[in-house]
């Protein structure tokens, strides 16, 4: 059982350490949207921005069968706009909108958190393959758990056992282990659910043997002859859901399906709740010919259904508030250290017996641990440094993340190991300490705006990449203090590359 | 692990206990799923739902029994036994020997 634990932990745990340190930054994923696009200032009420959002489709997307605007709240700042290009194909158009004027934004061009969310569970790589990695990823993830379960039987008196001046291996095992326990169930939540969002991806068996209407009824789409049919004029439909939604918690969706038929419907979904099941969206939805209220779809009802929209719920935590988010975000942190210190362990425990894997293993060890920091900072720094008009600007910004990691692959091949863990980590330190200084000298008056206005995303955001940088900080002296015993020592374990 | 006699039946071993909790584990899950999504006679959606949700814990209950058997033998006996199990049930309520 160990063997399995040992194994499968390391075989995915480049990966993991990826998905983890994304997912968590995508609890934060509309503020970091709103660092990354400092123009747009949050205007106006949700409402005006419905209205806006719909005359903008009809300028832009008169003749698409399908419209889809998500609205500013108080986490976004912004308007996107999706809509379905006429005739075959499923072809989407897309802009963001600035809710004050309705107009697309004059913002510099940024994938924002959106990078995040979808580097998550799409690794970057193409479709399907990146979300069948991210699948294997989290199987291979709650395997480790039941497997670490079953390894460290004894790990609740584990969890008391903090021995840092011990020998270092001993004080990694006890940091992995204290980790693994403070958050335990959050990992079986996070991973398990991660699992049942895809599952018809991952395990579609059960609906291939039951071929039924429903599959059937999907896809279907108005016949090319059919005249285009007109729809109902949207401000008195706003006006209900005004009536019946106040803005705290506002209209945040709205979805148009079937235009220019008679069959066509506008949906609006109101801002998420303290509801955890997505299923419990509150939503209203009108004729849209007629411009008549329509009763709600029947609820899908069922113990299957029930669990399987809260566990989605809760790996996106929407419904999570401040504090709650917070925690997320902290557990996401430890998942992140749980799976570094299992891959640092693994490296700890054979570097002795040397050999050409396992300096292959340090070497990406130390690319994805503190490469990825240094990648991520790149990114920020890609943001803010690149000429705001460059064309596919959104772009340019993951291919800095991409080079910047690529560098940090090269980087270990040409140096010692230690020395390249010191060096990575106190570039990602530097990188991340000196961003909110950045931000000042690129983005300054809207940094002072924000100030004004107590915009605590902008803060909020520089103010958590002082705390990355510090923690890298922290780690690369403790990497430095580690050297200077090396340098004194006379063998450098597993320092040389020759041997590789 | 009783029958270690050599490193390379060790290794041969564990290749077994590999192949048996990845390939055998999915094929036991799918199975068990197809078949409890036909067996429980539920509106579609909600059967789906309901067969398909367990069926990663079946996968990691058969990864854990890969490599807690005592002999690789055993292993693949105890996924192979339930998964022809699971398959035979499936292809009888999918239109059994008439279809």
């Amino acid at each position: 059982m160990s063997w399995l634990h040992t194994w499968s932990g390391l075989l995915l745990g480049w990966v993991l350490f990826a998905i983890f340190v994304t997912g968590t930054a995508t609890y934060f994923r509309w503020e970091i949207t709103r660092w990354m696009q400092p123009e747009i200032r949050q205007a106006g009420t949700p409402y005006d921005a419905a209205l806006a959002a719909w005359q903008r489709l009809d300028t832009v997307a008169a003749d698409s069968p399908q419209w889809f605007a998500e609205l500013p709240d108080d986490r976004t700042a912004s308007t996107t706009l999706f809509w379905r290009h006429a005739g075959p194909g499923r072809r989407f158009g897309r802009e963001t909108l600035d809710p004050a004027t309705g107009q697309p934004v004059v913002a510099r061009d940024t994938r924002g958190g959106e990078f995040f969310y979808r580097f998550h569970f799409q690794l970057q790589l193409p479709h399907p393959w990146g979300r069948y990695l991210a699948g294997v990823a989290a199987m291979f993830m709650f395997v480790a758990l039941i497997s670490g379960v079953i390894t460290h039987r004894k790990m609740f008196a584990d969890f008391f056992t903090f021995r840092p001046g011990r020998a270092p291996l001993r004080a990694w095992l006890d940091f992995h282990n204290v980790t693994a326990v403070l958050a335990l169930p959050f990992y079986f939540m996070i991973s398990y659910s991660a699992l049942v969002i895809f599952m018809t991806m991952y395990m579609p068996w059960g609906g291939r043997v039951l071929a039924g209407p429903e599959s059937a009824a999907r896809g279907s789409r108005p016949a090319a002859a059919e005249a285009w049919g007109a729809s109902a004029d949207f401000a008195p439909m706003l006006v209900l859901a005004q009536e019946a939604w106040d803005t705290d918690r506002a209209v945040k969706r709205i979805e148009v399906a079937n235009r220019g038929t008679d069959r066509c419907t506008v949906t609006l979904t109101r801002a998420d709740g303290p509801k955890i099941s997505l299923n419990a969206r509150e939503q209203l939805r009108f004729d849209g010919v007629t411009g008549a209220l329509l009763d709600p779809m029947p609820p899908n009802t069922g113990p299957g259904t029930a669990v399987h929209d809260a566990l989605y719920g809760l790996h996106l935590a929407r419904f999570a508030g401040p504090a709650l988010r917070w925690s997320f975000f902290i557990m996401g942190m430890f998942g992140t250290a749980l799976v570094a210190t299992g891959m640092v362990m693994w490296t700890m425990k054979r570097r002795a017996r040397g050999g050409a894997g396992v300096a292959l293993v340090e070497r990406l060890n130390i690319t994805a641990i503190a490469g990825l920091p240094v990648a991520i900072a790149a990114l920020f720094w890609a943001n803010r440094l690149l000429p705001v008009g460059l064309a596919d600007r959104g772009d340019w910004e993951v291919y800095c993340f991409l080079c910047a990691w690529g560098f940090m692959l090269m980087h270990p091949l040409v140096r010692p190991v230690m020395h390249a863990w010191h060096e990575q980590l106190r570039l990602g330190a530097a990188l991340f300490l000196l961003l909110p200084l950045l931000d000042a000298l690129t983005a300054g008056t809207y940094l002072r705006a924000a100030w004004q206005h107590r915009d605590w995303a902008h803060l909020g955001f520089n103010a958590a990449m002082l705390a990355c940088g510090l923690l890298l900080h922290v780690a690369a002296g403790r990497v430095h203090r580690r050297l200077g015993i090396a340098a004194t020592a006379t063998t450098v374990p597993a320092a040389a590359p020759s041997r590789a | 692990m009783a029958a270690v006699s050599s490193p390379a039946r060790h290794r041969l071993g564990i290749a077994a206990r590999t192949l048996a909790a990845v390939a055998g584990g999915y094929t036991l899950a799918a199975f068990t799923t197809t078949a409890f999504a036909l067996a429980l006679r539920l509106p579609r959606s909600e059967a789906v739902m309901v067969a398909t949700l367990p069926s990663f814990l079946v996968f990691a209950a058969a990864v854990v029994w890969a490599f807690a058997a005592r002999t690789a033998w055993r292993a693949w006996a105890g996924i192979l036994a339930p998964t022809l199990a699971a398959a035979g049930v499936t292809w009888w309520l999918h239109g059994g020997p008439g279809s």
